[in-house]
């Protein structure tokens, strides 16, 4: 069974796309910062899915390296990488305050954390998928990362949080180019409004009623972490071997907008 | 007459960029962190007004906000920004894969082309909110609008600038401050050979210092009132390939 070494496995992303390459054949690897809710998560997925666990801090770039290569030692081989960590749950003040408000601490964490993370963990695996004779790559961008601003107001006050998630995204076009010729697909999704571990879904439902037709997005409802991990799997999966270099837009058509 | 503060202007670019304004009239103030580099440009431009030059490094940050503010306070009003620091080979690094980048040289390319552009602007935008008017051009990269091989870090940090003069667009509004930005590509620059073996662009040949000079002087213009949150691609169509 092949290998895929999740980020942020503990939330609402990552754990749903651990489930989803689960169902599609994969063993999965799961890495969080919150080690008690991802052995939380790795139990409820059972042992058959779950091929190791680790309290992960991304933003260590020893420490990515450190697991990323246990984990291939102790499964013999890697063959998938999903980097799901981010969201703004560790960076208090991130979002929500025009940039001019905003500190350049605030600015460090978020790119250290949505940006260079992307980088420290495909700077591990890639190295494992070249002797593997390749592998699959999807990062976790986002609809902030493909386009900034109105008319979608709520991206407003999440200037450097966008920036980072462009970055991502074309992070991930560099990386379809200049790994292909070693069997390495990269490919990213970009979630709309989806739920997440701060935003339960009953939530989303709840702001889903009152928010006004207009800011909804065309398929009139917001998203499921579940079918942000359907993408993931297919971008993961054989079916999509020809697929390199994309970034999915997940967000019920918020795009458009 | 207006003032315009170019960052990065001992470059090639920063100095075609310079050369195009003051023909237009445009008050400068030259900052970059080559000292020589700098003086040679401000004793090469034609005569104007004013031309101040003076020392910058955008990754620090204090440095940064003190010498906006003091040129705000000598010239009155800073009317235009153009944030042409950056690059990857300008700051001695070589293209390499990402597989191959250590985490300095990663880190390197990301402060000084993403974070010093967000030092630069959060610096001036104090000045144009007082003002309320001014019009801000941040320099991005053809691989900023689609990756590029062996430069992840730099195609990363440019595709940011892009989504954050985007993000940026309501929040200059209010105080009436357009923000834009430029994907050049295929560019000439100082570390250039005539013959560096770069596949031409589809108009036959490299992009100018002065072709984005042009660009830069129509987004500061009158004439772009009514352009704020664009990117304008001027590559010759190599952003296309």
């Amino acid at each position: 069974m092949p290998i895929a070494f999740i980020t942020g496995g503990a939330g609402a992303i990552g754990r749903a796309s651990a489930r989803a390459l689960a169902r599609d054949g994969w063993r999965v690897v799961l890495a969080d910062i919150d080690g008690d809710e991802l052995h939380r998560v790795a139990a409820d997925l059972g042992e058959t899915a779950v091929a190791g666990a680790f309290a992960l801090d991304v933003t260590d770039f020893d420490a990515v390296n450190g697991a990323v290569q246990k984990a291939a030692e102790t499964n013999g081989g890697l063959q998938g990488l999903v980097t799901a960590a981010g969201g703004l749950r560790y960076i208090p003040g991130a979002k929500g305050a025009p940039f001019s408000d905003t500190t350049p601490e605030s600015w460090d964490k978020l790119i250290e954390v949505h940006l260079n993370a992307v980088y420290y963990t495909c700077h591990a695996a890639l190295p494992i998928f070249f002797r593997c004779g390749g592998g699959a790559i999807v990062n976790i961008a986002s609809g902030a990362g493909l386009r900034g601003g109105p008319p979608q107001i709520r991206q407003r006050n999440a200037s450097v949080y966008s920036a980072a998630k462009a970055g991502v995204i074309a992070l991930t076009q560099s990386l379809a180019q200049e790994s292909a010729a070693q069997g390495v697909r990269a490919n990213c999704v970009a979630p709309g409004r989806v739920e997440s571990r701060d935003k339960s879904w009953e939530e989303m439902e709840r702001m889903q009623r009152e928010e006004s037709g207009a800011r909804l997005p065309p398929l009139g409802r917001f998203g499921r972490a579940r079918e942000v991990a359907d993408a993931v799997a297919f971008l993961m999966s054989e079916r999509a071997a020809y697929i390199t270099g994309v970034c999915l837009d997940i967000s019920g058509g918020s795009r458009l907008h | 007459m207006a003032t315009a503060l170019i960052t990065g202007a001992a470059s090639l670019m920063g100095e075609g960029i310079a050369r195009c304004l003051t023909a237009r009239g445009w008050d400068l103030v030259l900052t970059d962190i080559n000292e020589a580099g700098l003086r040679s440009v401000a004793n090469n431009l034609p005569k104007v007004d004013r031309l101040e030059t003076a020392l910058m490094d955008v990754t620090d940050r204090a440095h940064v906000s003190a010498v906006v503010q003091e040129a705000a306070a000598r010239c009155g009003a800073i009317d235009a920004l153009v944030n042409c620091a950056g690059g990857l080979r300008g700051l001695g690094l070589k293209p390499k894969p990402l597989a191959e980048t250590p985490p300095e040289e990663w880190r390197r390319v990301v402060n000084v082309n993403l974070k010093g552009t967000l030092n630069v602007v959060h610096a001036i935008l104090p000045v144009m909110k007082q003002q309320r008017h001014g019009a801000i051009v941040l320099m991005a990269a053809s691989r900023g609008l689609r990756g590029g091989k062996n430069a992840a870090h730099y195609s990363a940090a440019k595709a940011g600038i892009i989504v954050f003069a985007q993000t940026m667009v309501l929040e200059c509004a209010e105080y009436g401050v357009r923000i834009n930005t430029i994907a050049p590509g295929n560019a000439d620059a100082r570390w250039k050979s005539p013959d560096d073996g770069s596949t031409p662009a589809p108009l036959g040949r490299p992009t100018s210092a002065e072709d984005i000079g042009k660009a830069v002087a129509w987004l500061l213009s009158e004439d772009a009132a009514h352009v704020t949150g664009a990117c304008i691609d001027v590559s010759g169509g190599t952003t296309l390939h």
